[in-house]
Protein backbone atom coordinates (compact mmCIF):
# COMPACT_ATOMS: atom_id res chain seq x y z
CA UNK A 1 0.00 0.00 0.00
CA UNK A 2 1.33 3.22 -0.68
CA UNK A 3 1.98 5.77 1.93
CA UNK A 4 3.76 8.96 2.68
CA UNK A 5 1.62 11.22 0.71
CA UNK A 6 2.73 14.76 1.22
CA UNK A 7 -0.86 16.25 1.17
CA UNK A 8 -2.59 16.58 4.23
CA UNK A 9 -6.61 15.51 3.70
CA UNK A 10 -9.54 16.89 5.24
CA UNK A 11 -11.27 15.66 8.03
CA UNK A 12 -14.22 15.33 5.52
CA UNK A 13 -12.58 13.76 2.83
CA UNK A 14 -11.42 11.51 5.57
CA UNK A 15 -14.82 10.56 6.84
CA UNK A 16 -15.80 10.23 3.13
CA UNK A 17 -12.53 7.61 3.14
CA UNK A 18 -13.84 6.00 6.82
CA UNK A 19 -17.85 6.08 5.59
CA UNK A 20 -16.98 3.99 2.48
CA UNK A 21 -15.01 1.52 4.17
CA UNK A 22 -11.93 2.55 2.83
CA UNK A 23 -8.85 1.01 4.66
CA UNK A 24 -6.72 3.52 3.27
CA UNK A 25 -8.02 5.54 5.57
CA UNK A 26 -6.20 3.63 8.19
CA UNK A 27 -3.04 4.89 6.41
CA UNK A 28 -4.03 8.66 6.67
CA UNK A 29 -5.50 8.59 10.05
CA UNK A 30 -2.33 7.75 11.29
CA UNK A 31 -0.02 9.72 9.54
CA UNK A 32 -2.15 12.58 10.32
CA UNK A 33 -2.88 11.25 14.00
CA UNK A 34 -0.65 9.10 15.58
CA UNK A 35 1.15 11.45 16.88
CA UNK A 36 -1.60 13.36 18.77
CA UNK A 37 -3.37 10.66 19.77
CA UNK A 38 0.15 8.67 21.18
CA UNK A 39 0.54 11.90 22.80
CA UNK A 40 -1.97 11.88 25.08
CA UNK A 41 -2.44 8.38 25.81
CA UNK A 42 1.55 8.81 26.89
CA UNK A 43 0.53 11.28 28.47
CA UNK A 44 -1.64 9.77 31.23
CA UNK A 45 -0.08 6.25 30.95
CA UNK A 46 3.41 7.29 31.12
CA UNK A 47 4.81 3.90 29.63
CA UNK A 48 5.81 3.77 26.35
CA UNK A 49 5.01 -0.03 25.45
CA UNK A 50 1.09 0.61 27.54
CA UNK A 51 0.82 3.68 25.53
CA UNK A 52 1.62 1.77 21.97
CA UNK A 53 -0.61 -1.16 22.60
CA UNK A 54 -3.65 1.71 23.41
CA UNK A 55 -2.73 3.64 19.90
CA UNK A 56 -3.23 0.23 18.32
CA UNK A 57 -6.43 -0.47 20.50
CA UNK A 58 -7.39 3.51 19.71
CA UNK A 59 -7.38 2.58 16.00
CA UNK A 60 -9.48 -0.40 16.20
CA UNK A 61 -11.98 1.22 18.01
CA UNK A 62 -11.83 3.99 15.60
CA UNK A 63 -12.70 1.50 12.32
CA UNK A 64 -15.05 -0.23 14.38
CA UNK A 65 -17.63 2.34 15.81
CA UNK A 66 -16.72 4.80 13.16
CA UNK A 67 -20.85 4.55 12.75
CA UNK A 68 -21.25 5.89 16.03
CA UNK A 69 -19.11 9.65 15.48
CA UNK A 70 -21.37 11.93 14.62
CA UNK A 71 -20.63 15.19 12.71
CA UNK A 72 -23.11 17.32 14.47
CA UNK A 73 -22.01 17.10 18.00
CA UNK A 74 -18.14 17.95 16.66
CA UNK A 75 -14.74 17.08 15.04
CA UNK A 76 -13.83 13.70 14.02
CA UNK A 77 -10.58 14.64 15.41
CA UNK A 78 -12.07 15.45 18.86
CA UNK A 79 -14.18 12.02 18.58
CA UNK A 80 -10.70 10.13 18.16
CA UNK A 81 -9.37 11.87 20.95
CA UNK A 82 -11.89 10.97 23.29
CA UNK A 83 -11.78 6.97 22.43
CA UNK A 84 -7.90 7.63 22.92
CA UNK A 85 -8.28 9.18 26.15
CA UNK A 86 -11.23 6.71 27.86
CA UNK A 87 -8.54 3.53 26.55
CA UNK A 88 -6.00 5.65 28.70
CA UNK A 89 -7.89 6.45 31.80
CA UNK A 90 -9.88 3.33 31.79
CA UNK A 91 -5.73 1.82 31.84
CA UNK A 92 -4.93 3.18 35.03
CA UNK A 93 -7.96 2.36 36.42
CA UNK A 94 -6.90 -1.29 36.22
CA UNK A 95 -4.95 -2.65 39.20
CA UNK A 96 -2.26 -4.68 37.31
CA UNK A 97 -1.53 -1.37 35.83
CA UNK A 98 -0.92 0.03 38.88
CA UNK A 99 1.43 -2.73 40.65
CA UNK A 100 3.21 -2.09 37.17
CA UNK A 101 3.88 1.85 37.90
CA UNK A 102 5.49 1.57 41.13
CA UNK A 103 7.49 -0.92 39.43
CA UNK A 104 8.90 1.78 37.42
CA UNK A 105 8.81 4.19 39.69
CA UNK A 106 11.41 2.52 41.40
CA UNK A 107 12.96 1.51 38.20
CA UNK A 108 13.07 5.48 37.05
CA UNK A 109 14.75 6.51 40.84
CA UNK A 110 17.82 4.20 39.91
CA UNK A 111 18.00 4.89 36.32
CA UNK A 112 17.97 9.14 37.88
CA UNK A 113 20.89 8.75 38.83
CA UNK A 114 23.11 8.86 35.29
CA UNK A 115 20.29 10.94 33.57
CA UNK A 116 22.06 13.68 33.26
CA UNK A 117 24.14 11.91 30.55
CA UNK A 118 20.61 11.00 28.51
CA UNK A 119 20.63 12.17 25.29
CA UNK A 120 16.93 13.86 24.40
CA UNK A 121 16.14 12.04 21.19
CA UNK A 122 13.56 13.97 19.40
CA UNK A 123 15.81 17.52 18.85
CA UNK A 124 13.19 19.83 17.79
CA UNK A 125 11.17 18.65 20.78
CA UNK A 126 13.86 20.65 22.75
CA UNK A 127 12.71 23.68 21.82
CA UNK A 128 9.09 23.28 22.15
CA UNK A 129 9.93 21.86 25.41
CA UNK A 130 11.88 24.72 26.62
CA UNK A 131 8.77 27.16 25.19
CA UNK A 132 6.40 24.96 27.02
CA UNK A 133 7.95 25.32 30.05
CA UNK A 134 7.50 28.55 29.93
CA UNK A 135 3.83 28.62 30.66
CA UNK A 136 2.71 28.80 34.25
CA UNK A 137 2.76 24.88 36.49
CA UNK A 138 -0.77 26.12 37.13
CA UNK A 139 -1.32 27.12 33.58
CA UNK A 140 0.17 23.67 32.32
CA UNK A 141 -2.03 22.30 34.85
CA UNK A 142 -5.31 23.49 33.48
CA UNK A 143 -4.16 22.49 29.71
CA UNK A 144 -2.98 19.08 30.88
CA UNK A 145 -6.50 18.81 32.14
CA UNK A 146 -8.66 20.07 29.73
CA UNK A 147 -6.64 18.63 27.04
CA UNK A 148 -5.13 15.10 28.14
CA UNK A 149 -7.75 14.14 30.69
CA UNK A 150 -10.79 16.10 28.71
CA UNK A 151 -12.18 17.86 32.06
CA UNK A 152 -14.77 20.27 31.59
CA UNK A 153 -14.33 23.62 32.97
CA UNK A 154 -16.76 22.96 35.91
CA UNK A 155 -14.79 19.87 36.63
CA UNK A 156 -11.68 21.36 36.46
CA UNK A 157 -12.82 24.05 38.92
CA UNK A 158 -14.20 21.16 41.58
CA UNK A 159 -11.12 19.42 40.81
CA UNK A 160 -8.79 22.51 41.82
CA UNK A 161 -11.37 23.47 44.69
CA UNK A 162 -11.34 26.97 42.75
CA UNK A 163 -14.25 29.18 41.87
CA UNK A 164 -16.05 28.45 37.83
CA UNK A 165 -15.30 32.08 37.03
CA UNK A 166 -11.81 31.50 37.91
CA UNK A 167 -11.31 28.43 36.02
CA UNK A 168 -12.42 30.10 33.08
CA UNK A 169 -10.35 33.22 33.43
CA UNK A 170 -7.03 31.11 33.96
CA UNK A 171 -8.08 28.51 31.20
CA UNK A 172 -8.56 31.49 29.09
CA UNK A 173 -5.43 33.06 29.37
CA UNK A 174 -3.65 29.77 29.36
CA UNK A 175 -4.72 28.82 26.18
CA UNK A 176 -3.94 32.58 25.04
CA UNK A 177 -0.24 31.77 26.36
CA UNK A 178 0.22 28.80 24.41
CA UNK A 179 -1.58 29.96 21.13
CA UNK A 180 0.99 32.65 21.39
CA UNK A 181 3.78 30.19 22.13
CA UNK A 182 2.81 28.26 18.91
CA UNK A 183 2.27 31.11 16.72
CA UNK A 184 6.17 32.85 17.38
CA UNK B 1 -13.52 41.07 13.38
CA UNK B 2 -16.34 39.60 16.06
CA UNK B 3 -14.29 36.35 13.84
CA UNK B 4 -10.92 37.11 15.60
CA UNK B 5 -12.75 37.81 18.89
CA UNK B 6 -14.40 34.33 18.95
CA UNK B 7 -10.85 33.17 17.91
CA UNK B 8 -9.30 34.61 20.71
CA UNK B 9 -12.01 33.75 23.41
CA UNK B 10 -10.22 30.33 23.86
CA UNK B 11 -13.57 28.21 22.40
CA UNK B 12 -12.12 26.69 19.99
CA UNK B 13 -9.40 25.15 22.00
CA UNK B 14 -12.42 23.89 24.65
CA UNK B 15 -13.99 23.03 21.14
CA UNK B 16 -11.21 20.81 19.91
CA UNK B 17 -10.69 19.08 23.78
CA UNK B 18 -14.64 18.10 23.36
CA UNK B 19 -15.46 19.38 26.42
CA UNK B 20 -18.01 21.27 25.62
CA UNK B 21 -21.90 21.31 25.98
CA UNK B 22 -24.05 20.20 22.96
CA UNK B 23 -25.46 23.35 22.55
CA UNK B 24 -22.01 25.07 22.55
CA UNK B 25 -20.27 23.14 19.96
CA UNK B 26 -23.39 23.29 17.82
CA UNK B 27 -22.44 27.34 18.38
CA UNK B 28 -18.73 26.58 17.49
CA UNK B 29 -19.63 25.06 14.69
CA UNK B 30 -22.25 27.12 12.98
CA UNK B 31 -19.23 29.93 13.52
CA UNK B 32 -16.75 27.83 11.37
CA UNK B 33 -19.12 27.12 8.57
CA UNK B 34 -20.10 30.85 8.67
CA UNK B 35 -15.68 32.11 9.11
CA UNK B 36 -13.22 30.33 7.08
CA UNK B 37 -11.20 32.07 9.81
CA UNK B 38 -12.41 30.28 11.95
CA UNK B 39 -12.13 26.73 10.61
CA UNK B 40 -8.61 27.72 10.21
CA UNK B 41 -8.47 28.28 13.37
CA UNK B 42 -10.03 25.12 14.51
CA UNK B 43 -7.35 23.04 12.12
CA UNK B 44 -4.31 24.97 13.74
CA UNK B 45 -5.23 24.06 17.08
CA UNK B 46 -5.49 20.56 15.82
CA UNK B 47 -2.01 21.20 14.71
CA UNK B 48 -0.86 22.73 17.88
CA UNK B 49 -2.36 20.60 19.47
CA UNK B 50 -0.33 17.39 18.53
CA UNK B 51 2.65 19.36 19.32
CA UNK B 52 2.34 20.25 22.97
CA UNK B 53 1.24 16.54 23.25
CA UNK B 54 4.27 15.17 21.74
CA UNK B 55 6.67 16.97 24.18
CA UNK B 56 8.61 14.68 25.89
CA UNK B 57 7.10 11.85 24.04
CA UNK B 58 9.39 8.72 22.90
CA UNK B 59 8.51 8.27 18.60
CA UNK B 60 6.50 5.64 18.05
CA UNK B 61 8.24 2.13 16.93
CA UNK B 62 9.12 1.51 13.38
CA UNK B 63 6.21 -0.79 11.92
CA UNK B 64 3.41 -0.18 14.41
CA UNK B 65 1.34 1.59 11.55
CA UNK B 66 1.77 -1.70 9.36
CA UNK B 67 0.71 -3.65 12.30
CA UNK B 68 -2.23 -1.77 13.11
CA UNK B 69 -2.78 -1.93 9.35
CA UNK B 70 -2.48 -5.34 9.14
CA UNK B 71 -4.81 -5.63 12.56
CA UNK B 72 -7.77 -4.12 10.67
CA UNK B 73 -7.26 -5.42 7.74
CA UNK B 74 -7.58 -8.95 9.60
CA UNK B 75 -10.58 -8.33 11.40
CA UNK B 76 -12.62 -7.25 7.99
CA UNK B 77 -11.50 -10.05 6.17
CA UNK B 78 -12.34 -12.48 8.69
CA UNK B 79 -9.28 -14.22 8.51
CA UNK B 80 -8.19 -15.77 12.01
CA UNK B 81 -4.58 -13.81 13.08
CA UNK B 82 -2.60 -17.19 13.83
CA UNK B 83 -0.25 -16.42 16.68
CA UNK B 84 2.59 -18.51 18.06
CA UNK B 85 1.36 -19.15 21.94
CA UNK B 86 4.40 -17.43 23.86
CA UNK B 87 6.75 -19.70 25.33
CA UNK B 88 8.34 -18.40 28.13
CA UNK B 89 11.98 -18.36 28.88
CA UNK B 90 12.61 -20.89 31.45
CA UNK B 91 15.50 -19.33 34.04
CA UNK B 92 16.41 -23.01 34.49
CA UNK B 93 17.61 -24.31 30.91
CA UNK B 94 19.67 -20.76 30.77
CA UNK B 95 23.14 -22.37 31.46
CA UNK B 96 22.29 -25.54 32.46
CA UNK B 97 25.47 -28.53 33.22
CA UNK B 98 26.61 -31.60 34.34
CA UNK B 99 24.45 -33.88 35.74
CA UNK B 100 21.44 -32.28 34.77
CA UNK B 101 22.29 -32.01 31.16
CA UNK B 102 19.89 -34.87 30.43
CA UNK B 103 17.23 -33.42 32.30
CA UNK B 104 17.39 -30.08 30.54
CA UNK B 105 17.38 -32.33 27.20
CA UNK B 106 14.75 -33.97 28.18
CA UNK B 107 12.87 -30.74 29.35
CA UNK B 108 13.47 -29.17 25.75
CA UNK B 109 12.06 -31.67 24.16
CA UNK B 110 9.08 -31.73 26.21
CA UNK B 111 8.56 -28.05 25.89
CA UNK B 112 9.44 -28.07 22.76
CA UNK B 113 7.30 -31.21 21.78
CA UNK B 114 4.28 -29.29 23.90
CA UNK B 115 4.49 -25.55 22.49
CA UNK B 116 3.75 -27.95 18.49
CA UNK B 117 1.13 -29.59 19.96
CA UNK B 118 -0.27 -25.93 21.36
CA UNK B 119 0.35 -24.96 18.03
CA UNK B 120 -0.95 -27.08 16.08
CA UNK B 121 -4.18 -27.65 18.12
CA UNK B 122 -4.02 -23.34 18.27
CA UNK B 123 -3.89 -23.61 14.55
CA UNK B 124 -7.02 -26.17 13.93
CA UNK B 125 -8.63 -24.19 16.70
CA UNK B 126 -8.55 -20.97 14.50
CA UNK B 127 -9.26 -22.69 11.42
CA UNK B 128 -12.35 -24.53 12.89
CA UNK B 129 -13.44 -20.86 13.84
CA UNK B 130 -13.19 -19.21 10.79
CA UNK B 131 -14.68 -22.47 9.01
CA UNK B 132 -17.68 -22.21 11.50
CA UNK B 133 -17.98 -18.48 11.52
CA UNK B 134 -18.34 -18.81 7.13
CA UNK B 135 -20.71 -21.00 7.45
CA UNK B 136 -23.14 -19.14 9.74
CA UNK B 137 -22.16 -16.62 7.31
CA UNK B 138 -23.63 -18.42 4.31
CA UNK B 139 -26.63 -19.61 6.54
CA UNK B 140 -27.96 -16.09 6.66
CA UNK B 141 -27.43 -15.17 3.35
CA UNK B 142 -29.63 -18.21 2.40
CA UNK B 143 -32.27 -17.49 5.13
CA UNK B 144 -31.58 -13.38 3.68
CA UNK B 145 -32.29 -14.99 -0.13
CA UNK B 146 -35.36 -17.12 1.17
CA UNK B 147 -37.06 -14.47 2.95
CA UNK B 148 -36.83 -12.21 0.12
CA UNK B 149 -38.39 -14.72 -2.86
CA UNK B 150 -41.02 -15.78 -0.67
CA UNK B 151 -41.30 -11.92 -0.46
CA UNK B 152 -41.70 -11.60 -3.61
CA UNK B 153 -43.78 -14.30 -4.64
CA UNK B 154 -46.56 -12.87 -1.89
CA UNK B 155 -46.38 -9.65 -3.63
CA UNK B 156 -46.54 -11.26 -6.94
CA UNK B 157 -50.03 -13.47 -5.85
CA UNK B 158 -51.31 -10.21 -4.48
CA UNK B 159 -51.07 -8.17 -7.55
CA UNK B 160 -52.32 -11.17 -9.45
CA UNK B 161 -54.91 -11.29 -7.18
CA UNK B 162 -56.13 -7.91 -7.61
CA UNK B 163 -55.83 -7.97 -11.35
CA UNK B 164 -58.19 -11.47 -11.51
CA UNK B 165 -60.28 -9.18 -8.79
CA UNK B 166 -60.17 -5.90 -11.47
CA UNK B 167 -61.69 -7.99 -14.34
CA UNK B 168 -64.57 -9.75 -12.00
CA UNK B 169 -65.47 -5.80 -10.98
CA UNK B 170 -64.94 -4.52 -14.79
CA UNK B 171 -67.30 -7.54 -15.90
CA UNK B 172 -69.68 -7.79 -13.16
CA UNK B 173 -72.89 -5.86 -14.23
CA UNK B 174 -74.16 -5.97 -10.67
CA UNK B 175 -71.33 -3.23 -10.37
CA UNK B 176 -72.53 0.45 -11.52
CA UNK B 177 -69.61 2.46 -13.63
CA UNK B 178 -69.71 5.63 -12.47
CA UNK B 179 -67.95 8.39 -14.45
CA UNK B 180 -66.86 11.35 -12.04
CA UNK B 181 -65.27 14.33 -14.86
CA UNK B 182 -63.25 17.11 -13.59
CA UNK B 183 -65.57 20.53 -12.38
CA UNK B 184 -64.21 23.69 -12.94
CA UNK B 185 -61.75 23.82 -10.27
CA UNK B 186 -59.68 20.68 -12.10
CA UNK B 187 -60.64 20.81 -15.50
CA UNK B 188 -59.63 17.44 -17.52
CA UNK B 189 -59.18 15.16 -14.65
CA UNK B 190 -61.37 11.93 -14.64
CA UNK B 191 -61.88 9.25 -12.33
CA UNK B 192 -64.55 6.39 -12.05
CA UNK B 193 -66.17 4.61 -9.04
CA UNK B 194 -67.10 1.16 -9.68
CA UNK B 195 -70.41 0.53 -7.27
CA UNK B 196 -72.32 -2.37 -6.23
CA UNK B 197 -74.96 -0.85 -3.69
CA UNK B 198 -76.17 -4.42 -2.98
CA UNK B 199 -72.20 -5.67 -1.45
CA UNK B 200 -71.77 -1.85 -0.71
CA UNK B 201 -68.85 -2.31 -1.95
CA UNK B 202 -67.11 0.32 -3.86
CA UNK B 203 -63.55 0.32 -6.13
CA UNK B 204 -62.12 3.53 -7.49
CA UNK B 205 -60.35 4.06 -10.55
CA UNK B 206 -58.11 7.09 -11.26
CA UNK B 207 -57.62 8.01 -15.16
CA UNK B 208 -56.27 11.80 -14.68
CA UNK B 209 -55.88 13.94 -11.08
CA UNK B 210 -52.66 16.28 -10.14
CA UNK B 211 -50.25 14.49 -7.92
CA UNK B 212 -51.03 15.90 -4.51
CA UNK B 213 -48.61 18.13 -2.69
CA UNK B 214 -47.00 16.56 0.09
CA UNK B 215 -49.19 15.94 3.07
CA UNK B 216 -51.65 15.93 1.28
CA UNK B 217 -54.17 13.04 0.08
CA UNK B 218 -57.53 12.49 -2.13
CA UNK B 219 -60.53 11.68 -0.26
CA UNK B 220 -63.76 10.16 -1.97
CA UNK B 221 -67.14 11.02 -0.33
CA UNK B 222 -70.21 9.45 -1.52
CA UNK B 223 -73.23 12.20 -0.49
CA UNK B 224 -76.10 10.83 0.61
CA UNK B 225 -79.11 12.83 1.32
CA UNK B 226 -76.95 16.25 0.63
CA UNK B 227 -74.71 15.02 3.34
CA UNK B 228 -71.01 14.08 2.74
CA UNK B 229 -69.86 10.47 3.67
CA UNK B 230 -66.54 9.53 3.48
CA UNK B 231 -65.73 6.56 2.06
CA UNK B 232 -62.35 6.85 2.47
CA UNK B 233 -58.38 8.16 1.50
CA UNK B 234 -56.45 6.42 -1.30
CA UNK B 235 -52.88 6.09 -2.53
CA UNK B 236 -52.38 7.72 -5.75
CA UNK B 237 -49.86 5.20 -7.22
CA UNK B 238 -52.35 1.93 -6.03
CA UNK B 239 -55.78 3.97 -7.69
CA UNK B 240 -54.01 5.02 -10.69
CA UNK B 241 -52.30 1.41 -11.61
CA UNK B 242 -55.37 -0.61 -10.46
CA UNK B 243 -58.02 0.09 -8.26
CA UNK B 244 -58.33 1.27 -4.74
CA UNK B 245 -60.83 -0.65 -2.62
CA UNK B 246 -62.91 2.20 -0.66
CA UNK B 247 -65.02 2.22 2.32
CA UNK B 248 -68.17 0.27 1.90
CA UNK B 249 -71.66 2.24 1.30
CA UNK B 250 -74.75 1.44 0.44
CA UNK B 251 -76.74 4.68 -0.77
CA UNK B 252 -75.46 7.38 -2.56
CA UNK B 253 -76.51 9.93 -4.95
CA UNK B 254 -73.16 11.29 -5.64
CA UNK B 255 -69.73 10.62 -5.92
CA UNK B 256 -67.01 13.71 -5.10
CA UNK B 257 -62.93 13.98 -4.78
CA UNK B 258 -61.83 16.76 -2.54
CA UNK B 259 -58.14 17.06 -1.63
CA UNK B 260 -57.34 16.70 2.34
CA UNK B 261 -54.68 16.38 4.70
CA UNK B 262 -52.94 13.36 5.34
CA UNK B 263 -55.25 10.48 6.78
CA UNK B 264 -58.38 12.66 5.73
CA UNK B 265 -60.97 15.06 7.20
CA UNK B 266 -64.08 14.44 8.92
CA UNK B 267 -65.72 16.86 6.16
CA UNK B 268 -64.75 17.49 3.23
CA UNK B 269 -62.48 20.68 2.39
CA UNK B 270 -63.33 22.54 -0.90
CA UNK B 271 -62.91 22.55 -4.26
CA UNK B 272 -64.35 19.63 -5.43
CA UNK B 273 -61.66 18.11 -7.83
CA UNK B 274 -63.99 15.53 -9.68
CA UNK B 275 -67.23 14.48 -9.37
CA UNK B 276 -70.30 12.53 -10.57
CA UNK B 277 -73.93 10.97 -9.98
CA UNK B 278 -74.81 8.00 -9.56
CA UNK B 279 -78.00 7.89 -12.05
Amino acid sequence: MATGTATKLKEDEIIALLQQRDRRAISVLYDQYSVALHGVIFNIVQSQETAEDLLQETFVKIWLNFSTYDAQKGRLYTWMLNIARNLAIDKTRSSKFAINKKIQNIDKSVNAIDSEHEVVFETDHIGLRQVVEQLRPEQKELIDLVYFYGFTQAEAAEKLGVPLGTVKTRIRSAMGELRKIFTN
Amino acid sequence: MKADQYISSGILELYVAGVLSDEEAQEVKDMANKYPEVMEAIEGIEDNFAKYAAVDVPPLREGLKEEIEEKIRAIEEDVPIVQLPEVKRNRLLVGGNGRYGWLMAASIVMILGSALCDFYFYTKWQSAEGNLASLQNEKRQFALQFQQTSQKLNEETASLQDAQHQITVYSDTSYKKIMLPGTNDSKGSMAMVYWNPAMKEVYLKVKNLPMPPAGKQYQLWAIVNGTPVDAGVFQMDSAMTGMAKMKPIAGAQMFAITLEPMGGSQSPTMPIYVAGKTS
